[in-house]
């Protein structure tokens, strides 16, 4: 379970501070699928930061399974989004020097696992988003819904509490986008827990829930 | 749409597949794999980097030659003191510096060699000769100047002061002895003739005296007597140099009879040495520039790869590589540049610094069979 209380994150422009969350709160339980809608500086990618350990919040806390992860150490976040968050962006972020079974190997390898046991987990997720003929294929000859593929199965490498995916259709045509939302429900389906920031209505259907933002506040909550 | 629901990962029990071959790469370290994938940039960085080193050591090793070249002349030779004018310059290299004359030099070379201590004796007189070669159709006479070197004394009863390469050292007033270099610019050989100042000479030898300046091997040598006569030359030597069983002896008799600059086999060699720092000098300004162009460089590629590569990193730190995995990536890629690039270049900058050595620094490559 993950939960933001309170949190508020102000940044300094010049002169200026611009509040991008004002006294947010959100709980998220293991397996939801949610959705956050809004317009653009309504504070989607801010708490997504947050929920992700991307980012410190000015104020207020923020709780992975009831533990402040916001006064933890460098290391110590970076393990936790090692083994516990997974991450997916709008434009894939692959390495672009290695195949598609080494950029979902990647976390595997951060997180020790020897090369025999990282080479079958990364294969079965590829095969099991149909990337199996696509394996050794280096991103650049991928096409964007294969590359967010790859990308998600990096996310799932080390059986996240959380997949957070910042506009993850954003890159993708219509019918690439229409496989990747598949994929999320089906996952989900699974048992895995996803946050999507969006401005995508489609993906946004496609959650169990949709929280949307506006000026860094939650103004609206639907379940679906 | 895609249907992945037969095969949908979950988290509890991720569905399992027989390892196929796994490749080699698959097994090498992140830092190890991420260089074997950039391989053309880090070859390239390599390359460049191996250059500007090899031009560092091919300085050092062109200044190792280039020092040899300098000192060789004298540490060569068994002579052991040189006797020039006060205030003369015993290898005159740099615009101004003169050699300098010593009067009455029969009777001082008489005297010299008079000394009980005193083994060999060989004077030096330098001068220019006007070398006749065919007559053109004008009717004119086509000629080139010579530097022609006036030897007095026998220079082969000084172990490694002759360095003969073809042929006898001169015995009589028509013969004469031609560096190789001349030579070779010359065309000319050993039992040709030539005519100098409009006497005919013989070419008995291919060679040159040590200790007579850093030219030569471009110098003709003859009769001390009869340089003179041709080029109508006054009573003078440029310098002696002395094969003596007691040099502090011999040093002190000659103080006392001349005022003349005398110096002991070590102080010619540091006098010279001097006038090789000044190329030294540039020897390792050029080794700072190219080192500085190589620190720059291997600088310029690391940045320039980070910087190429810094949503790469940033991807890394997100999904929770730690910083020290990433540095390592970083840090070894200029590593292994770095090491490759040093043992290249070192090889290189040695091989390219002995050829160019062999090519300005003959003495060096002639030491073996030089001497008599």
């Amino acid at each position: 379970m993950l939960e933001v209380r309170s949190v508020t994150r102000e940044y300094r422009l010049g002169e200026v501070t611009v509040k991008a969350l004002d006294d947010l709160s959100l709980r998220i339980e293991d397996g939801e699928f949610v959705a956050i809608l809004g317009p653009s500086g309504s504070g989607k990618s801010t708490l997504l930061n947050l929920i992700g350990l991307l980012d410190v919040p000015s104020s207020g806390e923020v709780l992975l399974d009831g533990r402040d992860v916001v006064h933890l150490s460098d290391g110590e976040r970076a393990r936790i989004r090692l083994m516990s968050i997974g991450f997916v962006f709008q434009r894939f972020h692959l390495v672009s020097a290695f195949s598609a079974i080494e950029n979902v190997a990647l976390p595997l390898e951060a997180a020790g696992w020897p090369a025999e046991a990282r080479w079958e987990r990364a294969a079965s997720l590829l095969r099991s988003v149909g990337m199996a003929d696509r394996m050794l294929f280096a991103p650049a000859r991928l096409s964007g819904g294969q590359r967010q593929r790859v990308a998600i199965c990096r996310a799932l490498a080390n059986t996240p509490r959380i997949v957070l995916a910042d506009e993850p259709t954003g890159q993708l045509h219509s019918e690439d986008k229409a496989g990747i939302i598949a994929l999320f429900q089906q996952l989900n389906r699974a048992g895995n827990t996803f946050v999507v920031v969006t401005h995508d209505h489609e993906m946004a259907s496609a959650a169990r829930r949709i929280v949307e933002l506006r000026d860094g506040k939650i103004i609206r909550e639907v379940r679906t | 749409m895609p249907d992945y629901s037969s095969q949908v990962i979950t988290r509890e029990s991720p569905p399992s597949v027989a390892a196929t071959e796994i490749p080699f790469s698959f097994r090498l370290p992140l830092t190890l794999r991420s260089i074997l994938r950039r391989w053309r940039k880090v070859v390239g960085a390599t390359i460049g980097l191996s250059f500007a080193l090899s031009v560092v050591v091919a300085f050092l090793e062109l200044s190792a030659g280039g020092t040899y070249l300098f000192t060789g002349e004298y540490t060569e030779t068994g002579m052991d003191v040189y006797v020039l004018m006060r205030g003369g310059v015993i290898a005159p290299l740099l615009p101004g510096d003169r050699i300098g004359e010593i009067e009455d030099a029969r009777l001082f070379l008489s005297q010299v060699r008079s000394f009980p201590e005193v083994r060999g004796v060989v004077g030096t007189y330098m001068t220019a000769l006007s070398r006749e070669r065919e007559r053109l159709p004008n009717g004119r006479q086509d000629t080139e100047p010579w530097t022609a070197v006036g030897v007095y004394g026998d220079p082969s009863r000084v172990p490694g002061t002759l360095v003969l390469k073809q042929g006898r050292w001169f015995r009589s007033g028509n013969e004469i002895v031609i560096g190789q270099s001349l030579a070779s610019a010359s065309g000319l050989s050993v039992g040709e003739t030539v005519i100098l100042n409009g006497r005919r000479f013989l070419i008995t030898g291919i060679g040159h005296i040590r200790g007579v300046g850093f030219g030569s091997n471009g110098y003709a040598y003859l009769d001390f007597d009869t340089a003179r006569e041709l080029s109508r030359g006054r009573d003078i030597v440029n310098l002696v140099m002395i094969d003596s069983l007691d040099p502090p002896t011999t040093v002190q008799r000659i103080a006392s009879a001349r005022d003349v600059q005398i110096m002991t086999k070590d102080q010619a060699i540091a006098s010279v040495l001097e006038l090789a720092n000044s190329r030294l000098v540039v020897y390792v300004l050029f080794s700072a520039l190219a080192l500085g162009v190589a620190g720059l460089f291997i600088a310029s590629v690391l940045g320039s790869s980070v910087n190429e590569r810094r949503t790469e990193f940033a991807t890394m730190l997100a999904i929770g590589l730690p910083k020290r995995t990433i540095l390592g990536m970083v840090l070894g890629e200029g590593l292994v540049i770095s090491a490759i690039a040093s043992l290249l270049g070192t090889a290189i900058g040695i091989g390219l610094g002995e050829l160019m050595n062999v090519y300005f620094a003959p003495i060096r490559a002639n030491r073996a069979n030089c001497c008599l």
